[in-house]
């Protein structure tokens, strides 16, 4: 059973890659960069694999992940809204992921628009490492929406750290608000 | 104990009175038992020209406050009648020793000033009261805004004769505030005094650093849009980006023997790792390679190793690194959020601001981990420890009273005072090292 699904999901990435080639090659004629730049993409996208396994995310869920972006794909006009952590975590929760299917389904839907990813921290703890920490949530997110079919030229990423505060106050309502990926369009 | 130890001493100490001192007052590493006795009497207006701007008062203060700060002074504070500011001599034979004695002073400063056209002079005397001797003397020469200078070069000096160590006086503190509304980097003295902007980037400008000589300062700025490491040439203002690798360029420390830097970079896949650049921004070598958080790291002052926090435990923790072999210790175990380490520059602890009890203290550890000390209360946020050049006294942020300010204490705790004010936050202190310029 995991086998067959394991297959799959590498027939869907084989499929995927394919028609990325095939699309990229007619449309621009240049068929060396754009091989370099699909084999670039396919890498990010096996390296995020692998860190999102890392971090817990099975593929079957990443693959529910995508049929559930590959419905939403065929709504138009959502919008590009913000995911919330967890203090000192950069793990996505059922939430953030739910969240990330509907923004992944809008960036496959406009692939020419680009899209700032910007980690962020509440005050607690030290500015210099809740720097480190608001790239780690970046890089989730981003990571995320590769594996969603997002293309990586879509997408770059900044922490603010603590620096950027969406809500102003010194209590858990204020954190909660603060600790955040926040998707700034180009 | 000090007058034993000034009494045990005299005859040898009369001949020698105005030569090179090699009598120690006060032992500064000895168990504090009591502090030492010592009086500054106003200045004296040794001109007929009025006093306008309370010059001889400030002085007195400036060195009066260094002196306490210091943490091995007690002043005596002098009644009317020995303050005289008139009697118009500076010499010993004026001095009243045994009044300033029956007040339990033992050492004395008195100082005088001249206001002239263009600035003013000033003259300052340590004396021993118990020996009734000349200890120092210096004489100054400045604009009537250098006073503060003035007061704190006193005080240098004062310290080196009594304690054969060098003072800290002189030394600055650059910090991170925004009180203008946006990030930048400030200096000012070590007691806060002698405020100046140092950055106008708008932007976010963080962690300020020291460079060994005290004439350049690295910082993180957002200035471009990433987070990159910029070097500030103090007297010139010069200013260039000197590491923007892809991804965090941030938490710069300087080498001790200020080739190098070591900062944390993220250019690999968003792994945050410490590494050592030139002053060019060139790599010269990756220190940690792990897929954890790795950052904040600070050298020992001999340059052999670092310490760092990382997450490799699960939790931001201390850890050390022997530089050569990349050797690595955990050096914090209780406690499940300890940052931002500071070595001390005599090289025996490492300070860090560790979470306990829902708030941030000051701590301080032995290299090996052992004898740890909690600085700060319980129930009061303090971050960003900073040691003084001689390693007696740490700065610090504190969010105690309402917005952060920088704070400065000694290393055991003792002493803690706010040194800024104002409406914006202060974090991020620095203290420089010893300013042999000034």
């Amino acid at each position: 059973m995991v086998r067959a699904q394991k297959s799959l999901c590498i027939l869907s990435i084989m499929v995927f890659v394919l028609s990325l080639l095939t699309v990229s090659a007619c449309r621009r004629g240049v068929v060396k960069d754009d091989l370099d730049e699909a084999a670039a993409q396919e890498k990010m996208r096996e390296d995020a694999l692998k860190r999102l396994g890392e971090e817990g995310i099975s593929e079957e869920e990443l693959e529910a992940a995508r049929r559930k972006v590959a419905e939403l794909a065929d709504q138009k006009g959502s919008v590009l809204s913000t995911v919330y952590f967890a203090f000192d975590d950069f793990s996505l929760s059922q939430e953030a992921k739910t969240v990330l299917a509907q923004n992944a389904a809008w960036l496959i839907n406009n692939p020419q628009r680009e899209v700032i990813i910007e980690g962020h921290c509440d005050e607690r703890g030290n500015d210099e490492y809740n720097i480190v920490l608001g790239e780690r949530r970046a890089n989730s997110v981003k990571r995320y929406l590769i594996v969603m079919g997002v293309k990586e030229s879509q997408l770059s990423t900044i922490s603010f750290g603590e620096e950027r505060p969406a809500a102003r106050g010194h209590n858990e309502a204020a954190w909660a608000q603060n600790r955040r990926a926040e998707f700034v369009l180009q | 104990m000090n007058k034993t130890m000034i009494a045990g001493t005299c005859l040898l100490a009369m001949g020698l009175a105005a030569s090179v001192v090699a009598k120690v007052y006060i032992y500064i590493d000895a168990p504090a038992t009591s502090k030492f006795p010592i009086a500054v009497p106003r200045f004296k207006n040794m001109n007929a020209l009025p006093d306008q701007q309370g010059v001889s008062t400030s002085l007195a203060q400036v060195i009066a406050q260094d002196l306490e700060l210091s943490g091995l002074f007690r002043l005596v504070t002098p009644p009317p009648f020995l303050e005289n500011t008139d009697d118009g001599g500076l010499t010993g034979e004026r001095i009243r020793w045994n009044e300033w004695s029956l007040l339990g002073a033992e050492a004395l400063i008195q100082g005088g000033f001249f206001q002239e056209d263009n600035g003013i002079r000033v003259e300052a005397r340590l004396f021993d009261v118990i020996k009734g001797s000349f200890i120092a003397g210096k004489r100054y020469f400045g604009k009537a805004d250098d006073l503060r200078l003035i007061g704190h070069k006193f005080s240098d000096e004062v310290m080196h004769r009594l304690t054969g160590q060098r003072g800290i006086f002189l030394t600055k503190i650059a910090f991170v505030s925004d009180r203008s509304g946006k990030k930048e980097i400030y200096l000012m003295d070590y007691d806060g005094h002698q405020l100046t902007q140092v950055t106008d980037h708008q932007s976010i400008t963080l962690s300020p650093a020291w460079s060994p000589d005290g004439k350049q300062l690295l910082f993180t700025s957002y200035k471009k849009g990433n987070p990159d490491v910029y070097l500030r040439e103090l007297f010139y203002g010069r200013e260039s980006r000197i590491s923007h690798y892809s991804g965090l360029n941030i938490a710069p420390e300087w080498s001790p023997d200020g080739k190098k830097i070591v900062l944390t970079l993220s250019e690999d896949r968003g792994n945050a790792d410490i590494y050592i650049i030139n002053l060019k921004g060139e790599k010269i070598s990756r220190l940690t390679s792990e897929w954890a958080n790795d950052v904040s790291p600070t050298w020992s002052p001999d340059g052999g190793e670092i310490a760092f926090v990382s997450n490799r435990s699960g939790t931001p923790q201390i850890y050390t690194m022997e530089v050569a072999s990349k050797k690595v210790k955990r050096l914090t175990f209780e406690g499940n959020y300890n940052t931002s380490p500071a070595w001390s520059p005599r090289g025996d602890r490492i300070a860090f601001a560790g979470r306990r009890e829902g708030s941030f203290a000051i701590l301080t550890v032995n290299r090996d981990g052992s004898d740890l000390r909690q600085l700060t209360p319980d129930g009061v946020n303090c971050e960003d420890p900073s040691w003084a050049p001689n390693g007696r006294y740490l700065a610090f942020s504190s969010s105690r009273s309402g917005r952060k300010k920088i704070y400065i204490m000694l290393a055991d705790g003792s002493g803690q005072k706010a040194v800024t004010t104002g409406t914006g936050n202060d974090t991020n202190p620095s203290w420089s090292p010893f300013l042999d310029y000034r």
